[in-house]
């Protein structure tokens, strides 16, 4: 009797729960959700969350957004799967190279008329390369969220207690970095083992050669080991030799890089402005640094600025409610969430007119030097055009710094990599 | 006798079907699929249906990959320290604990604490352990007045490969010291005690008695080993992500998963993962054969 009355309960209490559901889903299918899959964490976009739930309370929205973050392990797992289903989320962000890979395959919807229709005034230089390397249509598949400039970070206090200028070229530069090593310190440290050695070429790159030369490797009209990508390497290797590059960067990883230069024994930390936020999570309250406004590694240099987006929210080619997906996207990307970001996170946005509320010191330089200056050729592409070859890049790059492979050799390496990955495709 | 026959029989599929279900589910049926798309140029970013057959060319690839030469170099390096010293310590260390230590239990817990530890702990720890500016090595080489050998042990491209496996070390021999203790355990008592008699020293002791004795057990734990040498992912893609420098920890596995999962070229990966499977069930098959012949 107790197990018959147990049963009866128990499916009662089911069917009422799905009873229940269902109206739930009712009541909320009158908007539709929109799902955004994100790579970075919470943390990283603290302000979205209140941001979107405010959004989603407002019932003249006319959809819900719903921010699914799933941090760097297995997220890239996670959007494959996504886009190869019959269901995927309205927007995906995507790093560079699966970026690159998902726009190629014709993957990501094409955004050139939503954007025209937004009335965004984006940043030239973002949009030129909002496509595949073999971009032949010139079509926009993303929107380019922030813009890092590639730069070198300086300990302002150290460098005024020292009374050194800051520098603006390599003469100047090597001059500090040997009045840095004299006084006991590092001149200038960089996360070797991450991307930060790459980077560190494509500011000599972007400078030197363009980001046209790299489109040609992509596309199989140059190679990497030209003897101009040999150059612009020399001149990071001899930056090495001269003791500018500290040859512990060999060892780091960008968090090691950022701990010698917020505990005072490197001068100089060179990254991209994206990283200022890990900076200010370690560094003390009388820490102070800025960016280094102009650094020529070459005479006439191509442009004055090498910068590069952190990320590309896209729409799914398949996906099931194209519109739902736009109107979140307007949202997300629109004037009101981008302010935000650049008030709140302290984050240089596409739109430079979206800029004004930034107040961080060192990313207002960057800001100032983008000013005018974000065109196709100031965006670099290093790290956009292969996995397996910028791996090979910041390996090689690792190598030399410490010493086991000389400019030539890395740039063959690479050049051989990317031959032997053409023809295992 | 009939009926009492079918009626075991069923109960015995019973009890074997489900198993075999999951087993071919999650085990078999992705071997034969991951073989299926090594003869296919999938990308692994598009349907699989989408993928085209390029016959044997991902197979006749694999000779041309400078990557995957270093990696399989790297993992013969890896595996023969691994081979010659995994079973050669596991069996010494429960041969201490078994012979002349008196808190048994305790350290027998101790021991066998590195194996119960997850991957990504055991990481974490040897990475601090390792780490260049703050790590427990350089400071203790620092002490003894070593200085001039502190290194960044994991990201000095001399030293990497072997500061991996002599981590891998430390968390697999205590896996299979566990396997020699119970097999130290069930070795004849009243064996030894004879051959103490007729005038045995230890090492005859170990050498006629003991090791004897626990034959079947070395077969089973060299065997295991050797799989586990060409199995080893989870510990270098945490530890060294391949790295430092030209791929200098770069294993079959871990060049694998990147090939197929990260540089987006699933069907050239899967060729590479089932020669792996091949030649390890061959090699064990082998092993077995004839460490199983030297035991009859």
């Amino acid at each position: 009797m107790k197990k018959r009355s147990l049963a009866v309960l128990l499916t009662a209490a089911m069917v009422l729960g799905m009873g229940a559901g269902a109206i739930t889903a009712n009541a909320e299918g009158e908007r539709e959700e929109v799902r955004v899959l994100i790579k970075w964490s919470e943390s990283q976009i603290s302000n979205w969350p209140e941001l979107v739930d405010a959004y989603n309370a407002d019932d003249s929205n006319p959809v819900t957004i719903n921010l699914e973050f799933y941090g760097t392990e297995g997220y890239d797992d996670k959007v494959k799967a996504e886009l190869m289903g019959d269901n995927p989320a309205g927007i995906v962000q995507l790093m560079k190279t699966t970026f690159n890979d998902y726009a190629a395959n014709g993957q990501l919807e094409e955004l050139s008329g939503f954007i025209e229709e937004q009335g965004w005034d984006y940043n030239e230089g973002a949009l030129a390369w909002a496509g595949p390397l073999d971009n032949e249509d010139g079509g926009v598949y993303g929107i380019p969220d922030f813009a890092n400039t590639s730069c070198i970070f300086y300990n302002t206090k150290l460098f005024e207690e020292l009374g050194l200028e800051v520098p603006t070229d390599i003469e100047s530069l090597k001059e500090v970095s040997a009045a840095l090593n004299e006084n006991g310190y590092k001149a200038i440290v960089t996360g070797a083992t991450t991307s930060c050695a790459a980077d560190l070429l494509a500011k000599v790159q972007a400078q030197m050669i363009g980001s046209d030369f790299l489109l040609q490797c992509y596309n199989n009209e140059a190679k990497y080991n030209d003897p101009q990508m040999v150059e612009a390497l020399e001149i990071v290797n001899d930056l090495v030799q001269c003791g500018v590059i500290d040859a512990s960067s060999a060892d780091y990883s960008d968090d090691d890089a950022i701990s010698e230069f917020v505990m005072g024994n490197a001068a100089m930390y060179s990254a991209h402005t994206g990283y200022a936020s890990s900076i200010d999570s370690l560094k003390d309250e009388d820490f102070s640094y800025d960016i280094i406004e102009t650094m020529n590694f070459v005479d006439n240099p191509k442009t004055s600025v090498a910068v590069t987006w952190g990320s590309m929210w896209c729409i799914p080619s398949n996906v099931q409610n194209k519109e739902a997906a736009q109107e979140a996207l307007a949202f997300l990307f629109g004037e009101d969430v981008q302010r935000n970001d650049v008030e709140v996170l302290g984050k240089i946005v596409n739109v430079d007119a979206w800029n004004e509320g930034l107040t961080h010191p060192a990313l207002l330089t960057a800001a100032k030097q983008l000013e005018g200056a974000g065109n196709a050729d100031s965006f670099y592409l290093l790290d956009m055009v292969s996995a397996k070859v910028l791996d090979n890049m910041s390996k090689g790059i690792q190598e030399m710094i410490q010493g086991s492979k000389t400019p030539q050799e890395v740039m063959d390496n690479v050049q051989m990599t990317w031959e032997e990955e053409n023809a295992q495709k | 006798m009939i009926r009492k026959k079918r009626k075991e029989r069923r109960w015995f599929l019973i009890f074997t079907v489900p198993a075999l279900v999951i087993y071919t589910i999650f085990w078999i049926f992705p071997i034969i699929l991951s073989a299926g798309i090594s003869f296919t140029d999938w990308t692994g970013m598009t349907k699989l249906s989408e993928a085209g057959f390029v016959g044997l060319k991902n197979y006749a690839n694999l000779f041309q990959d400078s990557i995957l030469k270093i990696a399989v170099k790297n993992n013969l390096i890896y595996g023969i320290i691994l081979l010659a010293a995994v079973p050669v310590l596991a069996f010494f260390i429960a041969y201490l604990i078994e012979t002349f230590i008196r808190r048994k239990m305790f350290w027998r817990t101790v021991a066998y604490l590195p194996a119960i530890l997850p991957v990504i702990v055991t990481v974490l720890l040897w990475k601090w352990i390792y780490n260049p500016q703050y790590g427990l090595l350089n400071k203790l080489l620092e002490l003894v007045g070593l200085e001039e050998w502190t290194t960044g042990w994991l990201t000095n491209t001399g030293t990497a490969l072997f500061a991996v496996t002599f981590t891998s070390l430390w968390k697999t021999v205590p896996t299979y010291f566990v396997l020699f203790l119970a097999g130290l355990q069930s070795v004849s008592r009243d064996l030894m005690e004879a051959a103490v008699l007729d005038g045995a020293g230890r090492l005859a002791l170990i050498r006629y008695v003991t090791l004897p004795g626990i034959k079947r057990i070395t077969v089973i734990v060299y065997v295991l080993v050797f799989i586990d040498i060409f199995r080893v992912f989870d510990l270098v893609y945490a530890m060294t992500n391949g790295g430092p420098g030209y791929y200098n920890t770069e294993m079959i596995l871990t060049y694998g998963y990147k090939t197929a999962f990260t540089n987006s070229n699933a069907g050239y990966g899967m060729a590479m993962t089932t020669v792996l499977l091949l030649f390890v069930i061959l090699c064990s098959g082998v092993q077995m054969k004839i460490q199983g012949k030297s035991y009859d």
